[in-house]
Formats: structure tokens, C-alpha cells, sequence
């Protein structure tokens, strides 16, 4: 087998590596009849295990689509991705006799959508439901289907900001749920994205419309699986790493997930001169807290909106605490300079941000402490922004 | 003793005056959690400085004056001494009270204000009482401060992560019954206090208004009246260009954005900008952010407001 080492896009085939335990679990409650929602911080592998799950399926003859809403931002988008997927991995049923004329009217829509633009009529109301409702009467559900659903609510939460938006994210919620909630049905969902669809429905009094889902949870790789991870790249780029550096490396970005391994062993690679060595691993660790490569962490805070300030001043602090801080001490921080009757806000403000970052895999809690979870993240966070 | 009370300034209790619990009922959560660790606190241990942060008139030196007469009434192995941060130059200036070199009783500095000495003194002088404080059976500090300075959050700062920090809560409404008397009408209490910090001073200050007015019209000039002069030498003290910018958020009355006062006051971006930043860090006005960019700006006073309405 050779790894390639992909750093960014999701990763297929053979360049998939471990999550064995993850996989049969997975497995598992998909076969059990569960939809599930994949909650893991940013860069841990959440679109690469998905798409690891489809090819599991499609060896089990399952009927799989993956739908990638970050390439839309409005409704219309939303349904033109949904409706090309389906028709391309054949989910609509087909005309027969007796059909009602609206619903062969739009599976004819439909096939027009896979060849070329056709308007989609979501004007009124009662036009986008009755669609809907037909679109929900138009999936198959007597043949196993496995349907992931990528950044879902990326798209929701900036669709929640345009005119009419909660409304529409409402209606999408609510139709996704009534298509998991038809009797009998043998189509099940993966949702998977790196903002917390909890966190984002329940701000929007709509947990009501994910409370059937399955949390499943993915984290770092284990230990082995790391190791075997950073030999097997070793190998399909002919480079030679003795098992003591291999722990070496494992143990400094000691959070072991695929994108950090990746991006350390390209460094490793640049200066490569025949062999590796624990220096070697220490100049790769600090150029990458130099370089550009964890700018994604700071940059995706301006989704937290009016969080990003709060989120940031606690990043700033923990990157200077290796140990991590006690809540009550960045709940002081934070009031520095305040005046005392706003602890209360602040408070609330500090726990609304420590949950999101954790939920994110910016920081670890340990009883009361806060700490970064990645070392790398950590000391990149102190030379860019405290340093 | 001097039993002046102005309307504007309470005089703090003096340590020689009893005090009654029931008229000091707030803030008991903290003054029950210091005063129990105080009576716990081993002897031969370094022991844990505590802050108290209230703004002013929330009743920091009340609650100080109470530990001091708890402690002076009830725990015989502690000396309380109470100390007012306004004297305070020095870390000299707070040792020359540890006189006791009794090995059974331990001092317990009560220092109210201790901003003055935080704001007065340097990182090494500060050094110099966190030495003397981290020693088993030196005296325990219990202090009082108006807001949550970098030198008790500054990752170099001496006193780094040394306080146990306590917050005084803003009064509810429900509170305010313990300040004033049944027949205060309620209704004018509540809306003199939305001008005024939720303190029991406010309270007392407003209970004073209502007893001298009639109506609820003449509580809120009389109210503007007290603070005249305290608000007119504020807005003396700005330089024109904040006046300026005051003058037309007042003027919108809810509120306005940086557009609304370009138009208003027909200067550029670049003139009104930073002031409004200067205004924000100072904390005259908020800006709430209605969007990611812009936002509306407000005086962040409601009595300074009222007063700016009035007067400009």
C-alpha cells in the first residue's frame, strides 16, 4: 500500500488510513437503522471517514451519495445539490402508472435540473412546500441508502443570516427530519461538519429537528495508528524514520490527528537528507508555528461572530499557559479593566466560548483547567499572536 | 465622629460603630466564604489572599468593616486590622501594621481600595509583599478593589493568579426593599434607579430624592440637579471634537450609526472614527454591533444621557 500525502483536501482510497474501530462502529449503527451526526473538531478527518464509510457501503451494495453543501449558500442552491446528487445516484423513484401529475411533473423538473438550469419556483410559500412535500414523496426508501450530508451547518448558519433565513432553516431541518422519519425507511444520514449542529439548533429553539439523530464522535488517532500512519507516508516517499523519532514526532504535536502528521512530515520531507532525527523534527515543528499552514484556526474564529473577540482573548491567554489556566482565572482576565457589574455577561460570554472552542478542538478541558489541546496549535498561536 | 452624610457620599462606617447584620444582609454569600475560610485557616500555613470587587457604593467597605468586627468578636487566634488603601505609598506602608509577633495569632490586613496601592507601586515593590505574604503564618490579605486590575491578571505581574477573586453582584430589584423604607413608592424607586448603578448607595440616594419631591418628574430633575456639576466638569473635560460626537448621538435619542453622525455633524470618516474609538475604550459610549460592520452607538450613562439631553 502507498499513503500520498494529501495536506487539505479529504482523503480516499488507499490514502485512508486506520480508524478501523471508528469504521465497524460506524457500521454498526448504520446497519441498526441509526442516522448519525458526526461531531469532531476542525481537521480531524470527519469528510475522509465519511467518504471511507460510502466506499464501505458501496461494498456492501448499498446505494451512497455525499452532498458537500460548503459550495452553496442559498435554498435554491441547497435543493439543486440535493436534487442532482439523488438523480445521479438514482434515489428518485421513476414514473409509473397511477402517479399524481404533480409528482411526475416534478421528476420531470428534475431530470431537466441533471441537464441544465431550470427555475426552481420557491417564491411563495405554499410553492416551496408543496416541492418539498413532493420532493420528500419522490425518494425511494425500500433499497439501503447511505446519504452524507458535509458542512451542514456551515451552510445553515449563513443561510440563517440572509432575509427569511430562520424561516428557511427551519424548513430545511424539518424536511430532512420527516424524509429519516418515513416508516420503514432504509435510507440512512450521515451529517457531518466542524460547527456544532447541537449547538447551532438549539440556538435557534430547533433541537427538536436532530434529536433522532446518533452522535458519533471521532478524535485523534491512537497511537498505533498514528505510528503507522507517519511509517506508512515514510514509505511511500522512500524516507527513513527509526521508531525512536517516529515517537519523538508523535509525542511533541502530541495531538495525533491525520492533518497534523501530514503537515509535520512535509517539513520533514522539504530538508530531508537521508535521515531523520530529532532535530530535524523540532526545526519542522517550528517552522510550521511560523508558517501559514495553521492560519485556518484563526481565520474560521470570524465565525463565531460576536464570540471571535471573547475566543480570542482566551486563545491568547491559554497560549501563554502551557499548564493551562483555571476557568475562574480567565474569567478574571477577562474582567480586567471591566467594570465588576458586568461578571455577569462576561461570565456567560466565557462559558458560551470555552464550550464552542472545545467543541471545535481549539482547547481540552481537564477539571476546571483550559488548556490548548495541540501543543502545535498552541506555540503557533503564541508566535503569531503574542509574540 | 463625623455623622455628616452627604447625598452624594455615605461615609464608610466607622470601626468604632457596631454593625447590625440585618441592614447589611447583601453580599452574605462572600462575607460567609471569606469569614469561613478565615476561621479554618491554619496558622502555620501561607495563606490565600482574597479580593473583593465592587463598584463603588456596591458596599465593599461594609462587608470589610463586618469581617473586621466578626473577626475581632469571634475568632480569637486572629487580629484583624483594617486598612484604607488611600494611605497606602508603599509595601512599607502596609508592613508597619504587623507589629504582633505573637505566634498564636495570626494578622488578618483588611485593605479597602487596594488599587491605591496597586496603582502607586511598582512590579518589584509588589514582589516585595508577595515575598512577605507567601510565608507560613504571615498575615492573611483580605482586600477590597474597584475593578479587576492587570496586575492581579498580567502573566508577569507579582500578584498573578494570587488573589481569590469575588465578584459583588449589582442589586436586583427585589433588593432594594432592604434600603428603604415600606412606604418608598416603588414605581419612582425603580425608575430613578435605571438611571443610577444598581448599589445600595444608588438606592439610598434615590430613596433620599423621593422623600424630598414630590412627583415622579421632579425626582428625575432633582436627580439631574444632584449630578450636575459632577456631569458638566465631565463633559468640560473633553475636548471638542468628543462633545461633538455626544452631541448627536444625544440629539437621535436611540442611538445612532457612524453614517448618522457623518451626516449630523458633516465631517468625514477619518475625524469621527477614532474618537469614537477613544469614546468606546473609555467606556462614554457602547457600540453594538447590529452587523459585522458598523454599529450603533450609544451613551453608555444612562444619568449622563439624561443630563447631556438636558444641558447641551
Amino acid at each position: 500500500m502507498c499513503i500520498s500525502n494529501k495536506i487539505g483536501p479529504p482523503v480516499e482510497g488507499d490514502d485512508f488510513f486506520g480508524r478501523e474501530k471508528e469504521i465497524r462502529q460506524a457500521n454498526r449503527l448504520l446497519d441498526g437503522g441509526h442516522s448519525l451526526l458526526l461531531s469532531a473538531p476542525r481537521r480531524i478527518g470527519k469528510s475522509s471517514f465519511a467518504k471511507r464509510l460510502i466506499d464501505e457501503k458501496k461494498g456492501q451494495n448499498w446505494k451512497c451519495v455525499y452532498i458537500d453543501l460548503e459550495e452553496t449558500t442559498t435554498e435554491e442552491g441547497f435543493l439543486r445539490l440535493v436534487i442532482e446528487a439523488f438523480s445521479k445516484n438514482r434515489i428518485w423513484k421513476q414514473v409509473v402508472e397511477g402517479m399524481s401529475k404533480g409528482l411526475s411533473s416534478v421528476l420531470e423538473k428534475i431530470d431537466k435540473i441533471s441537464l441544465g438550469p431550470v427555475e426552481l419556483n420557491l417564491a411563495k410559500n405554499e410553492d416551496r412546500e408543496r416541492l418539498y412535500k413532493n420532493l420528500k414523496d419522490l425518494v425511494r426508501h425500500d433499497e439501503n441508502t447511505f446519504i452524507v450530508v458535509d458542512e451542514l451547518t456551515l451552510f445553515l448558519s449563513v443561510l440563517n443570516k440572509k432575509e427569511d433565513g430562520s424561516e428557511k432553516v427551519a424548513f430545511i431541518l424539518n424536511w430532512l427530519r420527516s424524509l429519516r422519519q418515513v416508516s420503514k425507511t432504509k435510507v440512512q444520514w450521515l451529517f457531518c461538519g466542524s460547527v456544532g449542529l447541537r449547538n447551532f439548533t438549539a440556538a435557534l429553539n430547533l433541537g427538536y429537528t436532530i434529536n433522532d439523530l446518533m452522535e458519533f464522535s471521532l478524535d485523534e488517532l491512537s497511537r498505533d495508528e498514528a505510528a503507522g500512519l507517519l511509517l506508512g507516508l515514510c514509505k511511500s516517499e522512500d524516507v527513513e524514520m527509526v521508531d525512536e523519532v517516529v515517537e519523538y514526532t508523535l509525542n511533541r504535536l502530541y495531538w495525533n490527528i491525520p492533518y497534523f502528521i501530514q503537515i509535520i512530515f512535509s517539513k520533514l520531507v522539504e530538508d530531508y537528507d537521508g535521515k531523520i532525527t530529532q532535530e530535524d523534527v523540532d526545526i519542522a515543528y517550528r517552522k510550521l508555528c511560523s508558517e501559514n499552514f495553521l492560519t485556518t484556526w484563526s481565520e474560521r474564529l470570524v465565525e463565531y461572530r460576536e464570540y471571535e473577540v471573547p475566543a480570542r482573548q482566551v486563545l491568547k491567554l491559554l497560549s501563554v499557559r502551557p499548564a493551562g489556566m483555571e476557568r475562574e482565572s480567565i474569567l478574571n482576565s477577562l474582567m480586567t479593566g471591566q467594570e465588576p457589574t458586568k461578571v455577569g455577561i462576561v461570565d456567560y460570554t466565557l462559558s458560551k466560548v470555552l464550550e464552542m472552542l472545545e467543541n471545535d478542538g481549539y482547547i481540552i478541558r481537564k477539571d476546571t483547567f483550559r488548556a490548548f489541546r495541540s501543543p502545535l496549535l498552541r506555540d503557533y498561536w503564541f508566535d503569531r499572536f503574542v509574540q | 465622629m463625623n455623622k455628616n452624610v452627604t447625598i452624594l457620599h455615605q461615609v464608610p462606617l466607622s470601626l468604632d460603630e457596631s454593625i447590625k447584620e440585618s441592614i447589611v444582609a447583601i453580599n452574605n454569600d462572600i462575607f460567609t466564604s471569606v469569614f469561613n475560610y478565615l476561621q479554618k485557616e491554619d496558622n502555620n500555613k501561607i495563606a490565600q489572599p482574597n479580593l473583593i470587587i465592587g463598584e463603588s457604593g456596591s458596599g465593599k467597605t461594609t462587608l470589610l468593616k463586618r469581617l473586621y468586627f466578626s473577626i475581632e468578636n469571634s475568632v480569637k487566634h486572629l487580629k484583624p486590622v483594617f486598612i484604607d488603601g488611600k494611605s497606602l505609598f508603599s509595601t512599607d506602608d502596609i508592613w508597619k501594621h504587623y507589629s504582633l509577633r505573637d505566634d498564636s495569632i495570626r494578622i488578618v490586613f483588611l485593605i479597602d481600595n487596594i488599587e491605591y496601592y496597586f496603582e502607586r507601586t511598582d512590579n518589584s515593590e509588589q514582589y516585595n509583599l508577595r515575598g512577605k505574604l507567601n510565608k507560613a503564618g504571615a498575615p492573611v490579605l483580605i482586600a477590597t478593589c474597584n475593578k479587576v486590575l492587570p496586575a492581579f491578571t498580567d502573566y508577569g505581574a507579582a500578584f498573578f493568579e494570587g488573589f481569590k477573586i469575588s465578584y459583588i453582584a449589582p442589586l436586583a430589584a427585589i433588593d432594594y426593599d432592604l434600603f428603604v423604607s415600606p412606604a418608598t413608592d416603588k414605581s419612582r424607586l425603580g425608575n430613578l434607579m435605571s438611571y443610577l448603578p444598581k448599589t445600595p448607595r444608588s438606592v439610598q440616594i434615590a430613596a433620599k430624592i423621593i422623600n424630598d419631591s414630590t412627583d415622579s418628574e421632579t425626582d428625575i430633575m432633582l436627580l439631574t440637579d444632584y449630578f450636575s456639576s459632577y456631569y458638566q466638569a465631565k463633559y468640560d473635560g473633553y475636548v471638542a471634537q468628543i462633545q461633538r460626537i455626544l452631541s448627536a448621538i444625544v440629539k437621535a435619542g436611540n442611538g445612532v450609526s457612524l453614517q448618522d453622525i457623518r451626516k449630523m455633524t458633516g465631517q468625514e470618516n477619518g475625524k469621527i472614527s477614532p474618537y469614537l474609538k477613544l469614546m468606546a475604550d473609555q467606556k462614554i459610549i457602547n457600540k453594538t454591533s447590529k452587523t459585522q460592520r458598523g454599529g450603533i452607538y450609544t451613551v453608555a450613562d444612562p444619568l449622563f444621557k439624561l443630563w447631556l439631553r438636558n444641558n447641551v
